[in-house]
């Protein structure tokens, strides 16, 4: 008996921290573009994922578009981080005191989505502006 | 019995004194790039990969690091790097992009890097050892002649 009740409570324990793991969970960085180097057939091999309204690109532009999405990852960041202290205390409460409170927990899976989107235009816009030999801007 | 508690709280205060020293942990994973063959991977630290014997080690603060490519000079690819740093318990700050792009540096460092390019990073949350994680990405790269 004394066994039972043990082992139903290690399944809630686990349950639990499966739960607060899942909500509120970290985004991992995207993954890398593939290496293009100098290599100028790898260059042209990674030009064919980049959307034509990109290639129509002029360098300038293309630097305009990175910088735009610097800003847009900014105001996602500060809109998850915003709800960060929140998710916390609520796993924190579901995890000590009171599971419910794990429904509490907002993943923000929209706005994650959102940024890898946006790594995922400048990973193009990177390609297409070493594919049009821009100039470097330091 | 008493004693037993009395123990207990000790060693869980004591622990909670040395986890407050430390305010995050990091971890890094190195995946070396060598010519005419495959990725091989590499858990830090990492020996630099045939550097020239006269070269002078890099420091942290001598990596260029950008989250964009380098267009004006020619480089090969020493190693894709990726980093992880994490908070230490519940109540200490949340890890920041700095520290991350510190800790990129470092490995770039360790391998004698000119720059680490296309640098990107994670967004903080709940990972599975941590209640604050934060991880980031970059290629580590060496400029040729």
């Amino acid at each position: 008996m004394e066994k039972a009740v043990r082992s139903s409570s290690s399944i809630s324990v686990c349950l639990v921290a499966l739960a607060i793991a899942v909500g509120g969970c970290a985004r991992n960085a995207p993954a890398l573009p593939p290496e293009l180097g100098n290599d100028e057939a790898a260059i042209a091999k990674a030009m064919v994922a980049v959307p034509q309204t990109i290639k129509q690109m002029s360098c300038k532009q293309i630097n305009l578009e990175i910088e735009n999405l610097a800003q847009h990852d900014s105001y996602l960041e500060e809109k998850i981080q915003a709800n960060r202290g929140k998710n916390q205390f609520a796993g924190y409460i579901a995890g000590v005191l009171f599971l419910p409170a794990i429904f509490a927990v907002d993943n923000d899976d929209g706005t994650k989505s959102m940024l890898d989107e946006n790594q995922l235009r400048r990973d193009h816009l990177v390609i297409a502006y070493r594919a049009k030999e821009c100039p470097a801007e330091n | 019995m008493t004693y037993h508690r009395a123990g207990r709280l000790a060693l869980i205060a004591f622990c909670g004194m040395v986890l407050a020293g430390c305010n995050t942990w990091s971890s890094a994973n190195v995946e070396l790039k060598t010519k005419g063959t495959d990725m091989e991977t590499a858990s830090a630290p990492v020996a630099a990969p045939a550097a020239a014997p006269a070269e002078t080690p890099k420091s942290a603060a001598d990596i260029i690091f950008t989250e964009k490519d380098i267009t004006d000079r020619r480089y090969e690819t020493l190693a894709d790097l990726e980093v992880t740093v994490n908070k230490t318990t519940i109540f200490h700050a949340d890890p920041t992009k700095e520290l991350v792009a510190e800790k990129l540096k470092e490995e770039a460092a360790k391998l004698n890097a000119d720059a680490v390019i296309l640098v990107r990073y994670g967004t903080v949350g709940v990972g599975l050892f941590s209640w604050g994680s934060l991880d980031g990405k970059g290629r580590a790269i060496k400029f040729v002649n």
